[in-house]
């Protein structure tokens, strides 16, 4: 891969720093997205997957250390720079949304007042023109009769309409990489399937980079391109989202595929993963995945496991593939 | 095979209050005429979104809210009038009724108190509910650990040091330690992992063979729906819309709200994804409070008719088990192909 990819994720490692010690949150992850392209992380909870999403769009909490690693956007390592700098990324090159689009908003501001504040703060518009460029941002998520949602506050719009009013603010800066983190875990499912069908037809529009956090594998296949497996602070597989469903490589992929239940076959009893997650405070040195697998050696403990390329556009971090060097 | 719970035109109104005084200004009308029945040994799903009604159901059956009007019977006997005042819980009559019919949450760490050792937390039904001595009663615990899985150490911890799958495992053991006839589960699974989900799901089906038990299931999610339930009923703004066997909703749903629920699901199969029609309903559900005239959907729905808004439609048979509330219902499947 010679060319410069837009994003480029190495080696990064994130702890954060509690009373209780130091959580090992994100280990060693390398990542790449290129421009236009959508990537799904994947992961139960305490996998790193937000953890990854939010150091991305330089939101991390006070708390959180990057151990190592980098990120560069566009060449320039994002994780070096200094505040007055930062915010010429944050929010405006790399834009997020989240699970709760109650908490994005501060309940005591209209959506018009949340709207207008970015775009003045950023564009240096004046009240006008950002009013308008509000409505207009409203008719871009599909929202109807903008005048009256631009006035309304919070608590006045369902979940569903909150979430494309938080797409709306998102997406005001004109931002190059969206993260999309579990945006429709809070929303019904045909509300769901309303803004993912939303987020689908702007990537294609605004030709938007996508980075969708979720634990739901079926949202992967409906919304990204590629996806990455995470399991405690380590990323385990990535590839094309039909080959890493169909045929899963790692054998946590493999036994997270068979233990969702579908609507489309009745069968007998769900095949499901023994054993818990390891203490990210202290987790094996090797494979994370170790005490829980059945395929496991002894080699598995000692160190993680290197990437194995398969077919050229994916790659696996388990011995079982025999774990060529990059 | 008789039916161990029976609702009869179950409603459930909570007035809207505004002002000092509180004036009643209109009614959330939450459940509308719900009736139902679940069969002995059987798993009865409700499925719905969020205001249908269906934990509101749930909590009238388990009498935690007062109906408004409507009939509950469990194992034929009237239960809808006894221990009317809910403050007096204590009330004899009740007693049979609470050690028949239990309950398990969707939050663990929620339902059980976090200050109670678990095996404190199991024992307490047994101790209301039984003349067992202590020591039967500690018997009694650690057999219904062994039972949900648990190794016998868990006995002696506190839910917040418990992980989210044990919880849940500690919350069916507490529920099941009396032996009821009929667990009600409240989105059991949606608070867990994927992986986590997995083993619970299998443990109640499980259970359910093994103890004979008759489950009423509450959850928004299908699959779960799918893969423990026999009997499966639709709601929409307090109303069903669609009941049936779990094979005739899934393979040939009636109703249009059915198809759009079923094709909301995210499929991780690409290969089932491109088979699958989509239907999208249009807009949001409309406020409980002054829903839709004639049809409850009509607003959303996208084979929608100047009929459909006129009258509201019954609930309509197709096979024997199978009703849908839906007056297109017969020519659904050409209008879909369309």
């Amino acid at each position: 891969m010679s060319e410069e990819k837009l994003l480029r994720v190495s080696d990064l490692t994130i702890h954060y720093h509690t009373v209780e010690g130091i959580i090992k949150a994100v280990r060693n992850v390398s990542l790449e997205v290129g421009a236009g392209d959508s990537l799904c992380v994947v992961g139960e909870s305490g996998s790193g997957k937000s953890t990854l999403g939010l150091a991305i769009s330089l939101s991390l909490p006070k708390n959180a250390v990057v151990a190592s690693g980098s990120i560069l956007y566009k060449g320039v390592d994002i994780l070096k720079l200094k505040t007055p700098e930062i915010t010429k990324y944050r929010g405006k090159e790399i834009s997020m949304i989240f699970q709760d689009p109650a908490t994005t908003f501060n309940p005591l501001f209209t959506v018009g007042e949340h709207l207008t504040d970015i775009l003045r703060h950023h564009f240096n518009m004046n009240r006008e023109e950002a009013v308008k460029r509000a409505a207009e941002l409203l008719r871009m998520v599909r929202l109807p009769d903008q005048a009256r949602i631009l006035n309304s506050y919070p608590h006045e719009l369902s979940g569903g309409m909150l979430q494309r009013a938080a797409i709306a603010a998102a997406l005001s800066t004109n931002p190059k990489i969206l993260i999309a983190d579990e945006p429709t875990t809070m929303l019904d499912v045909t509300t769901q399937a309303q803004i993912l069908d939303l987020i689908n037809s702007l990537k294609r529009e605004l030709n938007l980079t996508l980075i969708l956090i979720t634990h739901n594998l079926g949202i992967a296949g409906e919304v990204c391109s590629r996806t990455a497996v995470m399991y405690a602070g380590v990323l385990l597989e990535e590839g094309p989202t039909e080959d890493v469903i169909l045929s899963p490589l790692h054998p946590y992929t493999t036994k997270l595929v068979k233990a969702i239940p579908t609507i489309t076959k009745t069968q007998g009893r769900l095949s499901y993963i023994p054993g818990t997650l390891p203490d990210l405070r202290n987790p094996p040195a090797g494979c994370p995945f170790v005490d829980r697998c059945e395929f496991a050696t002894p080699e598995c403990s000692v160190s993680l496991p290197k990437y194995s390329y398969v077919g050229g556009v994916r790659r696996v971090a388990c011995v079982l593939y025999g774990g060529e060097r990059k | 095979m008789s039916s161990l719970l029976e609702v009869n035109g179950l409603t459930k109104y909570f007035p809207v209050k505004t002002g000092l005084f509180g004036r009643v200004v209109g009614y959330v009308r939450a459940v509308d005429g719900v009736s139902f029945e679940v069969a002995e040994g059987t798993v009865f799903a409700l499925v719905g979104e969020s205001g249908s009604g269906k934990t509101t159901t749930l909590r009238c059956i388990l009498k935690l809210t007062e109906p408004t009007s409507g009939e509950i019977r469990v194992d034929g006997r009237d239960v809808t009038r006894l221990g009317r005042d809910v403050t007096r819980l204590k009330g004899k009559e009740l007693k049979w009724f609470r050690r028949d019919v239990q309950a398990v949450f969707q939050n663990p760490y929620l339902s059980l108190n976090p200050r109670m050792r678990v095996k404190d937390l199991i024992a307490e039904p047994l101790k209301t509910h039984t003349e067992m001595s202590k020591e039967e009663i500690y018997r009694r615990v650690a057999e219904v650990l062994a039972l949900v899985g648990l190794p016998e150490a868990v006995a002696n911890q506190h839910p917040p040091s418990l992980s989210g799958g044990q919880a849940q495992r500690v919350a069916i053991a507490r529920a099941l330690s009396i032996e009821p006839k009929l667990l009600l589960l409240d989105e059991p699974t949606s608070a867990l992992d994927v992986s986590v989900q997995a083993q619970i799901l299998n443990l109640l089906v499980e259970l359910k063979e093994k103890l004979k038990l008759t489950y009423l299931l509450v959850t928004h999610d299908l699959s779960v729906v799918r893969y423990m339930s026999d009997y499966v009923a639709v709601m929409y703004l307090g109303k069903i819309m669609e009941v049936g066997t779990s094979d005739e909703i899934f393979s040939e749903p009636g109703h249009p709200y059915t198809l759009a629920l079923l094709s909301s699901i995210p499929e991780p199969d690409p290969r089932i994804k491109k088979l699958k029609k989509k239907i999208m309903l249009s807009g949001e559900p409309p406020s409980p409070m002054n829903p839709p005239s004639g049809c409850r959907l009509s607003n959303r729905c996208p084979y929608a008719i100047k009929e459909c808004v006129a009258e509201e439609p019954e609930l309509t048979k197709v096979t024997k088990t199978h009703y849908v509330r839906c007056i297109r219902h017969e020519s659904l499947s050409s209008l879909i192909n369309n």
